[in-house]
């Protein structure tokens, strides 16, 4: 009932952009639906921590300015860059050439290559943001189809996500990516934005062939009035490995689902990361592993800070399907509440249908260790250098995994910078 | 689960549709609930105009509720209105004698070392005190009564002590809470009361008076415990022994208040019908057991071991209101066969230097289905508050399943919050180990189990644990072979 | 006694013991060595009938018995008793307890009466002063948290306690100090008896410095390799194990 509104704006739309390209069916049955799980009701667990009331209210334009003004460019963290603005690759703003072993392609292009629209459009089911990835699939102005080929070792490539500078707008990229058998590969997915209101729902949807390793490193960074949600889905294959490197710094509203399919045996996902929610940012992140095959291996481990008025949501799900024999699931929930007004909800689950299983997790809420603190100023260190140092150390066991150089230096950076003005603002 | 609801509008504008008639003089009314029922059972009951109303306002809530749909169990739809709200604690058609009982619950007594004269009781055998229960009950209320203690059945404690009633009924279980506490404050039946004076320490367990002269309290059973300040009781619930039961649905509701410096100990051991091997029968339990910690330095502990019942929804909890109140929750849950267990905790913390401890273990066999499902809140009020939760899960065969689903919310930063959960079957080399020793597979498993739930069963009261453990053991067989 | 004739088995798809033939009587005390991946382990393994080893040809009599055909804890119950390499924890289950049930188990078989418990504690104090061991260990879970040398203490005490006709011991003397040496060969000592066997698994001769075996064997890829005296431990120390193989080249 109450959705009724923002499903009916969303609706508008999507007529608006109807008929733009070959893919009318794919798209008219992904709105659908949307429409038909509208937004979250109060009662559903998948948002129990996070209301969108506020999201609901708004009335966001779709934009498809292929030309679009960008508001600006961080300086580059890989060899290769890719820039994508509203969603459209920009050939222009990008680097010239990909390594080799990795192409990008266009809806159109891969269409007329012969691949099937169906897939690149495909909405992942389930989870609480099925029916933003299908919001997603209805209104994207393009897809951005990065393939890796067979047994290619590429050098690392930078996806930048930059929103065009217009207020009150909404954009809904889309990345499919394909890691063929054996290649081993490195990819750096920076979001960010600047102090605009809008909208931001990505789907990142991708496939890691047998024999394959993916490393994911996600910055994100965008502004404090954005809403970013994000549905990235990682289905793995025989004996390939996913690892995502997350770093989730920005954004007013955020909420990523990172999803990991252990669909064949031997599959393994690594997805771990850290979080910081100060200001009056609310950061819901939901990591999921789904064990549905023998052997299978899953680690999840996540590190995070609240402070001011921040509100961080942390949920790790394993779940180990019926057959999924000798799989083994690790969880790590490490969580920093620094000052009073904010907020840690976590629930780290495990969901165990199989018997000969090893999993574990592990959650810990707490603050900085007073006998660490006194000890250091005991050494000489100022309150506010000893609660940096603690509190660095403690992002530090999450920044020593990020085996991407630049990446890790941009992510403390950002971090020593964002916990220095915490500390020296603190009562 | 919309059609689990009953008609909600249908139900309030309609009378009574198998034409009730208020017979005072029955012993039981026909099935069907609606006001006229509950001013009967509080007629029944010769409860002062406070109760009464108290039910009618449960009720007229109630109606407005939906049956929980959350829990990670699969129900068949309940049919509301098929149920009979009130029986007279009368005899009941069961068997004239041991000889009429089924052998089968008769080799579990055996196996138990239920004593003899509790054999007929628990087997529901409809004969006058077989044993010399009345003078040892006497004995017990004498000792009580000299310490000042009220322990009575939850009806005498309406009539003879409203006062107490009224003061603390429904404060830390509201009427309005949940759906099945809400029925059972419209229409519970009976249950226990205990009041413990100031500074009393609480003489004997109130476990064994209780089980000895348990009454047929039946499927809505309340209980209220109040400690005041100071004392200390012990409160023991349930039975290792199978109850032989007809009611399908148990929807209890246990309130425990423990005022400034007072500690109360809850312990259940709960044995009921969990069905059949395919899941056919067995009980619903759906109970509502909350303790609130309202003074400084108060401590309450709950510990259970739930081993039957067919669907088990269960969250004994503490409201940490008092400052450096302590709240604990010892927990060893076994879902055998096609059993459904969604049980857990939650402790919130409100008060300053508040702690609470949490340890859970599960025990998945056959087709059982067992989550723990626990909630910590640390409230901005709640300065240094303290929880550490360990929960673990043991797998015994490929189709049962085993879930944790913790909640922490915490909204102080001075709190700290430790959670560590372990999920695995039982290892192999264990199991080895054991038989290479000269013990049988099914004694090694039943080791190791006992091994597995031991934290846990050491905070029973001592001939307690020693019952908990066959009761794992019987309840185990077969699970592994 | 035991009485093993072309004995094959495997892990997996991996061969390890490839025609094993060995003859134990009573009151003997036999010493196996080899080099590591010789089959000494699955041996052991084998005889105590542990899952995952697969017996593809072969024979295993006891006392005239099919072995393999017997559960492990029916191994146990007719006397054969393995001193594991590495005993394994078991929380939360009483030390104590579980050698009482292990002990009563065995007299069932062996028709003799159960033991109560102050009998029990009578019969383990007699045997823990032996094995300089202290009565907390018996209130310990089983192996839980004890160190590698307790827990080797734990696997002799069990097998003073239950006395079995054969015992099979599994590298029992490795990482070893040599105070806990001897006490581990005092508990083999106390229980040589002419109606008893003793099978050492090691890898080195230091424990037969002190439990003098009657017969020493080289085991090497799944077989035996050469048998002799005790003399032949010394020279296996001595000289390492591949002459033993060129020998048997040369044969």
């Amino acid at each position: 009932m109450t959705a009724a509104g923002p499903v009916e704006h969303y609706r508008e739309a999507f007529a608006a952009l109807a008929a733009r390209d070959d893919a009318a069916a794919e798209r008219s049955a992904a709105f659908e639906r949307f429409a038909a799980l509208g937004f979250p009701g109060p009662r559903d667990e998948a948002w129990r921590y996070t209301n969108l009331r506020r999201l609901e209210s708004r009335r966001f334009a779709p934009t498809d300015a292929a030309e679009a003004a960008v508001v600006s460019l961080p300086s580059p963290l890989a060899p290769h860059r890719l820039v994508v603005v509203d969603g459209r690759l920009r050939r222009d703003l990008g680097s010239s050439g990909l390594p080799a072993g990795v192409s990008v392609r266009s809806l159109a292009e891969a269409r007329s290559a012969g691949l099937s629209v169906a897939a690149l459009l495909r909405v992942p089911a389930g989870g609480g943001t099925e029916r933003f990835a299908a919001l997603n699939a209805a209104l994207c102005p393009d897809v951005l189809f990065l393939e890796i080929a067979d047994s290619a070792l590429p050098e690392a490539i930078e996806l930048v996500f930059v929103p065009g500078a217009s207020e009150g707008s909404m954009q809904h990229p889309r990345l499919v990516v394909r890691a063929g058998r054996g290649s081993v590969a490195r990819l750096v997915l920076r979001h960010s934005g600047d102090d605009a209101e809008r909208l931001v729902n990505v789907v990142v949807d991708v496939e890691v062939g047998p024999d394959a390793a993916l490393h994911v490193y996600r910055l994100f960074e965008p502004g404090e009035r954005t809403f970013h949600i994000e549905r990235l889905e990682a289905t793995v294959g025989q004996r390939g490995t996913v690892f995502v490197h997350d770093a989730q710094l920005g954004a007013g509203l955020a909420r990523l689902d990172l999803n990991a399919r252990l669909a064949a045996p031997q599959a393994a996902a690594e997805l771990t990361g850290l979080f910081l929610a100060d200001g009056s940012r609310h950061l819901d992140t939901q990591v999921r592993a789904d064990h549905l095959d023998v052997g299978t291996r899953s680690l999840q481990d996540y590190r995070g800070i609240a402070a001011g008025r921040g509100r961080a949501i942390f949920n790790a799900k394993a779940i180990v399907h019926p057959g999924a024999q000798q799989s083994e699931a690790r969880q790590s929930s490490r969580n920093l509440l620094l000052t009073p007004g904010a907020e840690i909800d976590t629930k780290p689950e495990l969901e165990i249908y199989a018997d000969d299983v090893k999993c574990s997790h592990g959650a810990t809420t707490g603050q900085l260790d007073a006998v660490a603190l006194f000890y250091l100023r005991s050494r000489g260190l100022s309150e506010t250098e000893a609660r940096s140092a603690l509190t660095r150390a403690f992002a530090g066991a999450v920044l020593s995994r990020m085996d991407h150089e630049a990446f890790a230096r941009v992510v403390r950076d950002t971090l020593d910078l964002r916990l220095a003005r915490l500390l020296e603002t603190r009562p | 689960m919309s059609t689990t609801t009953p008609d909600l509008d249908a139900l309030v504008a309609s009378k009574y549709r198998h034409g009730f008639v208020t017979d005072i003089e029955s012993d039981t009314v026909p099935p069907g609930l609606d006001e006229d029922v509950i001013r009967l059972i509080s007629r029944k009951k010769n409860e002062p105009q406070f109760m009464l109303d108290w039910r009618l306002k449960a009720f007229r809530h109630w109606l407005t509720m939906r049956q929980p749909d959350w829990a990670h169990v699969r129900i068949a739809p309940i049919d509301y209105q098929a149920i009979s709200y009130y029986s007279a604690p009368k005899k009941k058609d069961g068997p004239k004698s041991l000889e009429e009982v089924d052998p089968k619950l008769l080799a579990t007594y055996e196996k138990l070392g239920v004593p003899l004269h509790e054999r007929a009781r628990l087997a529901g055998v409809a004969v006058d005190a077989v044993f010399d229960s009345v003078s040892v009950a006497t004995t017990f209320k004498e000792k009580l009564a000299q310490a000042g203690v009220i322990f009575c059945p939850f009806s005498d404690a309406v009539r003879n002590h409203p006062e107490l009633v009224e003061r603390y009924l429904g404060t830390v279980v509201p009427p309005a809470d949940n759906f099945y506490a809400a029925l059972n404050s419209a229409v519970f039946t009976d249950g226990s009361f205990v009041y413990v004076p100031k500074g009393v320490r609480c003489p004997m367990e109130l476990s064994t008076y209780f089980r000895i002269n348990a009454a047929n309290t039946g499927q809505f059973e309340r209980t209220l415990i109040v400690a005041d300040e100071g004392s200390h009781v012990s409160y023991l619930e349930g039975c290792t022994a199978p109850m032989r039961d007809e009611n399908q649905l148990h929807a209890a509701v246990v309130e425990l208040v423990a005022e400034t410096d007072a500690q109360i100990k809850y312990s259940t051991v709960q044995n009921w019908y969990p069905g059949d091997e395919n899941g056919v029968g067995g009980i619903y339990n759906f109970v509502t057991k909350r303790g609130e910690c309202r003074g400084p330095r108060s401590r309450i502990s709950w510990t259970q071991v739930e081993t039957g019942s067919a669907i088990t929804w269960k969250y004994p909890s503490c409201v940490l209101t008092g400052d450096d109140s302590v709240g604990e929750f010892y927990s060893v849950a076994l879902a055998n066969h096609c059993q459904q267990a969604d049980t857990g905790t939650k402790m919130i913390h409100i008060g300053r230097n508040t702690r609470s401890t949490i340890v859970s273990k599960g025990i998945s066999a056959g087709r059982g289905q067992n989550t723990y499902r626990g909630l910590v809140k640390v409230l901005p009020s709640a300065e240094g508050a303290r929880n550490y939760t360990q929960c673990d899960s043991l797998l015994m065969g490929d189709r049962c399943g085993a879930h944790t689903f913790p909640y922490m919310e915490i909204r102080n930063p001075t709190a700290i919050v430790e959670h560590e959960a372990t999920t695995s079957k039982i290892a192999d080399d264990q199991l080895f180990y054991c038989r290479s020793r000269g013990v049988s597979e099914e004694d090694a498993v039943n080791m190791i189990v006992n091994g597995f739930c031991k934290v846990v069963f050491k905070e029973l009261p001592m001939e307690f644990a020693v019952e908990a453990q066959n009761l794992l053991s019987v309840s185990l067989e077969g699970a592994v072979g | 006694m035991l009485s093993i004739r072309d004995l094959h088995a495997r892990i997996g798809a991996r061969k390890i013991l490839k025609g094993l033939d060995l003859e134990v009587r009573a009151g003997e005390v036999h010493a196996i060595m080899g080099p590591n991946g010789s089959g000494k382990s699955t041996l052991a393994s084998v005889l105590a009938g542990r899952d995952g080893y697969e017996v593809t040809a072969g024979r295993v009599e006891y006392d005239g018995r099919d072995l393999l055909a017997l559960a492990p804890e029916e191994r146990a119950r007719a006397g054969v008793f393995l001193a594991f390499q590495y005993p394994v924890e078991i929380p939360g289950v009483n030390n104590a307890y579980l050698l009482k049930a292990a002990l009563n188990a065995i007299r069932r078989e062996r028709g003799l009466p159960e033991v109560d418990a102050f009998e029990f504690l009578a019969l383990v104090r007699g045997k823990m002063q032996l094995m300089q061991m202290d009565e907390s260990f018996l209130n310990r879970g089983v192996n839980e948290g004890f160190s590698g040398g307790e827990k080797k203490r734990n696997e002799i005490l069990q097998m003073a306690v239950l006395e079995p006709r054969l015992a099979l011991l599994d590298e029992t003397d490795s990482g070893l100090d040599i105070d806990a040496l001897r006490v581990v060969a005092n508990g083999v000592n106390s229980l040589r008896s002419p109606d008893r066997a003793v099978v050492l698994v090691t890898h080195y001769q230091r424990l037969l410095d002190y439990v003098e075996p009657d017969v020493v064997h080289v085991l090497y890829d799944g077989r035996i390799l050469k048998s002799g005296d005790k003399s032949l431990a010394l020279e296996l120390e001595r000289r390492g194990y591949d002459w033993v193989r060129q020998e048997a080249q040369v044969a």
